[in-house]
C-alpha cells in the first residue's frame, strides 16, 4: 500500500510543483537568449538584469514553495476534509506518514537539481562547478576526507536537516489539530514551540561540549580546525537532528493513531 | 456475528458529552435508519465507526475486530460533506478508489456515470455541488463493501435528485450487505428501511423493526418520530 | 401510480395487498415469471428484504411458486385465483355495505345506489 500512497502523493505535489520546474527553465533560457542579444545590444543589459534578479527570487522562492507544498499537502490529506477519504482508505498509520516525507524529500532533491540546471544555463557550466569545487575541497581539507565523500555527507546532512524541519512542521499541525478551534493559529503555535525547543537543545549541547572539553571553543576560532573537533560537532549536530526526526515523526504517528478528525 | 457491535460507547469534547453509552448491534443485510435531529450524535457515532474519531471509552467493533484497516476494507462510506480532492478528474478518482479498495468495480461506477452524461474527463470542481454529491455517491456505491455508511445524502436535495439517490442505493448495494443512512428526513426513506434506531441527545431512544414499530404505534416512522421528538 | 404506500401501515402487508391484485386481476398472468426480488422492490422502491418477506408471505398462500433455478412464477392454478378473487370482491362488498350503513342506508338502499350508478 505504500507504494500506492506515494504515487497520489507524488502526482498531487508534481500538479503544483511541474508548473514551477517550467518557469524556472524557461526563464533560465530566456536570461541566455538575452545575455546573447546584450553583447550586441547594450540596451538590452538593462532588462537582462531586472529578469536576473527575478530570476534569483524564484530560485530561492522555488525552495521555500517546495517545503510549503509539501506542508499544505501533509494538512489537506490528513487533516482538511479530504482526510475523511484518506483516513477511511484501508492503509496503514506508517505508509500514510512515510510517503509524506518521502514524497517531500523527492520534491527537495528535484527542486534542487532543477535550480543547478537552471542556474548553470544562465551561468555556464564551468563557472558554477568551480564553484561548487572550491567549496567541497576546503570542507575536504578540514575533514580530511576525499570531495566526493564530503559531497556526499553534505548532501545527507542537508537532506536531514530539511526534513526536521518538515518533521517540525508536520508534529505542529499534529499537535494544533487536537484543538477543535483555531487549528491553524495553534499549528502555527506548536510548530514554533517545537522550534525553540530545539534551538534550545542546540544551545545546551554546545553549552555541554564546551564544559567536556574547553578547547573547543578556541578551535572554532581558527581557519581551519583539527578535523577531529569538526567531526564532532558535526557527528553532535546530526545526532540532534536524529532524535528531532524521530521525536517528530513520532508524535505525528501518535495523533493519527488517535485520530479526530471535525 | 453482528456486523457492528458498540459496547459502552462514549464520547464528549471537553465537558460537552456527546454521545453516552451507546450500546448497539447492526446485523447483516439490513437497511438501518439512523434517525434524529441535528445535533443528536449521529455524525459522531459514524464517524467513530469510520475511524475518523476515538470513543473516549466503550469498545466497537466490526466482524469482530476493532476498527482498523480490516473494517476499513469492507466498510464504503459518504460523508455528510465533500471529501474528494476536487482537482481530480472523475476518471481519476475512480483510479484511486480501484488501486486502494480491493471490492471497488470501476465498470459500475462508469455506467453509473454514463446515466448522467458525464465526462470521466471532467474535473470536480467544474461541476455543480449536486453533481460533486452524485459523483461521490456512485463512487461510494460502486464498492461491493458489507456496510454502507451514508450520512445525511438525501440532506438539501430536491425530489427528483433524492430520488436518484435513493434508486442508486437500492439498485446498487451488495447483496447481503447492510446499510446505514442517517437523516433526519424520515418521510422521505421510511419505506426502504428495515430497522431504525432513534437517537437523541446521544443516546439511543429506540431501535426495533420498522413495520412492527409501525403495527404497534399504528403510525409511521415519521409520526413516531415526531411524537417521540417533540419540543 | 402502480405502486404507492401509506407510511402508516407495514409496508410489507401493503406489499402483499398490492401484488396479490396484481395477480388476481391478471396483469401478472398465470403462469408467468416474475421479476426478481430485486428488481421488483427496485421498481417499487422499497427495501428488498420487505419485497422478500412480501413475496414470502404470497408463496404461503400459494399465488406464486418458486422454480428451483429459474425464479419465481404466478400459479397457473386459476381456481385459486379465483377464490382469492371472490375473497376480495366480498371484502370489498362488505367495506360499502359498512361504508353505506354508518351514512344511514340499509341494505336494500344501497344495492339501489350500485344499479344507478351502473345505469350512468
Amino acid at each position: 500500500m505504500l507504494g500506492k500512497v506515494l504515487k497520489y502523493d507524488l502526482k498531487s505535489m508534481g500538479k503544483s510543483l511541474f508548473p514551477l520546474y517550467a518557469g524556472l527553465i524557461v526563464l533560465a533560457l530566456v536570461l541566455k537568449v538575452i545575455s546573447f542579444i546584450t553583447d550586441s545590444v547594450s540596451a538590452f543589459k538593462f532588462v537582462y538584469n531586472i529578469m536576473f534578479i527575478f530570476f534569483i527570487i524564484l530560485v530561492i522562492g522555488g525552495l521555500f514553495y517546495t517545503f510549503l507544498v509539501s506542508i499544505m499537502r501533509y494538512y489537506k490529506n490528513l487533516y482538511s476534509d479530504e482526510g475523511y477519504l484518506t483516513h477511511t482508505l484501508p492503509v496503514g498509520t506508517n505508509s500514510l506518514l512515510f510517503s509524506k516525507v518521502v514524497s517531500s524529500l523527492v520534491y527537495i532533491v528535484l527542486s534542487v537539481i532543477i535550480s543547478f540546471i537552471s542556474i548553470i544555463i544562465v551561468l555556464g557550466y564551468n563557472d558554477v562547478v568551480s564553484v561548487l569545487k572550491e567549496g567541497l575541497e576546503f570542507f575536504s581539507l578540514c575533514f580530511d576526507m576525499s570531495v566526493f565523500s564530503i559531497a556526499m555527507w553534505a548532501i545527507f546532512f542537508l537532506l536531514l536537516s530539511y526534513i526536521c524541519y518538515v518533521l517540525m512542521v508536520y508534529a505542529g499541525i499534529s499537535l494544533g489539530n487536537m484543538h477543535s478551534k483555531n487549528k491553524i493559529v495553534f499549528s502555527v503555535i506548536y510548530t514554533v514551540v517545537i522550534y525553540y525547543i530545539t534551538q534550545m537543545l542546540g544551545v545546551l549541547l554546545i553549552g555541554i561540549m564546551f564544559l567536556v572539553n574547553p578547547d573547543i571553543m578556541s578551535q572554532l576560532d581558527q581557519a581551519i580546525p583539527d578535523k577531529e573537533y569538526f567531526i564532532w560537532i558535526m557527528g553532535c549536530g546530526m545526532g540532534l537532528n536524529l532524535v528531532l526526526l524521530f521525536t517528530c515523526y513520532f508524535i505525528c504517528y501518535n495523533r493519527l493513531k488517535h485520530l479526530n478528525l471535525s | 456475528m453482528a456486523l457492528v457491535k458498540c459496547d459502552g460507547v462514549c464520547k464528549s469534547y471537553g465537558k460537552n458529552s456527546i454521545l453516552k453509552n451507546i450500546n448497539l448491534e447492526i446485523p447483516k443485510g439490513k437497511i438501518i435508519g439512523l434517525l434524529g435531529p441535528n445535533g443528536s450524535g449521529k455524525t459522531t457515532l459514524i464517524k467513530i465507526i469510520n475511524g475518523l474519531l476515538e470513543t473516549n471509552s466503550g469498545t466497537v467493533l466490526v466482524n469482530g475486530e476493532k476498527i482498523g484497516i480490516n473494517s476499513k476494507k469492507v466498510i464504503s462510506y459518504l460523508p455528510e460533506r465533500p471529501y474528494v480532492n476536487f482537482n481530480m478528474s472523475v476518471k481519476e478518482l475512480i483510479n484511486y478508489f480501484s488501486d486502494f479498495y480491493d471490492n471497488f468495480d470501476s465498470d459500475t461506477a462508469y455506467k453509473l456515470l454514463e446515466k448522467l452524461n458525464l465526462n470521466p474527463n471532467d474535473k470536480l470542481n467544474t461541476m455543480s455541488k449536486g453533481m460533486k454529491e452524485k459523483v461521490q455517491l456512485i463512487l461510494v456505491m460502486s464498492r461491493k463493501a458489507d456496510l454502507y455508511i451514508l450520512d445525511e445524502p438525501i440532506g438539501g436535495v430536491d425530489p427528483a435528485t433524492r430520488d436518484y439517490i435513493l434508486d442508486t442505493i437500492l439498485t446498487n448495494f451488495n447483496d447481503g450487505a447492510s446499510v446505514i443512512i442517517s437523516t433526519h428526513l424520515i418521510s422521505d426513506i421510511e419505506k426502504i428501511l428495515d430497522e431504525v434506531i432513534f437517537i437523541k441527545e446521544g443516546s439511543i431512544y429506540l431501535t426495533g423493526d420498522a413495520d412492527e414499530l409501525r403495527t404497534s404505534k399504528g403510525m409511521s416512522i415519521d409520526e413516531i418520530f415526531r411524537e417521540e421528538f417533540k419540543c | 401510480m402502480r405502486w404507492e404506500f401509506d407510511n402508516d401501515r407495514p409496508i410489507y402487508i401493503q406489499l402483499v395487498e398490492k401484488l396479490k391484485l396484481f395477480i388476481i386481476s391478471g396483469q401478472y398472468e398465470p403462469g408467468s415469471r416474475m421479476l426478481s426480488v430485486r428488481d421488483l422492490a427496485l421498481e417499487a422502491k422499497v427495501n428488498p428484504n420487505t419485497m422478500q418477506k412480501a413475496l414470502g408471505e404470497l408463496e404461503n398462500l400459494g399465488l406464486i411458486y418458486t422454480k428451483r433455478t429459474s425464479g419465481k412464477y404466478v400459479t397457473e392454478d386459476k381456481k385459486l385465483i379465483s377464490k382469492f378473487k371472490d375473497e376480495m370482491a366480498l371484502e370489498k362488498v362488505h367495506a360499502y355495505l359498512n361504508d353505506m350503513k354508518s351514512i344511514g342506508f340499509s341494505k336494500k338502499e344501497a344495492m339501489d345506489y350500485l344499479k344507478m350508478s351502473k345505469e350512468e
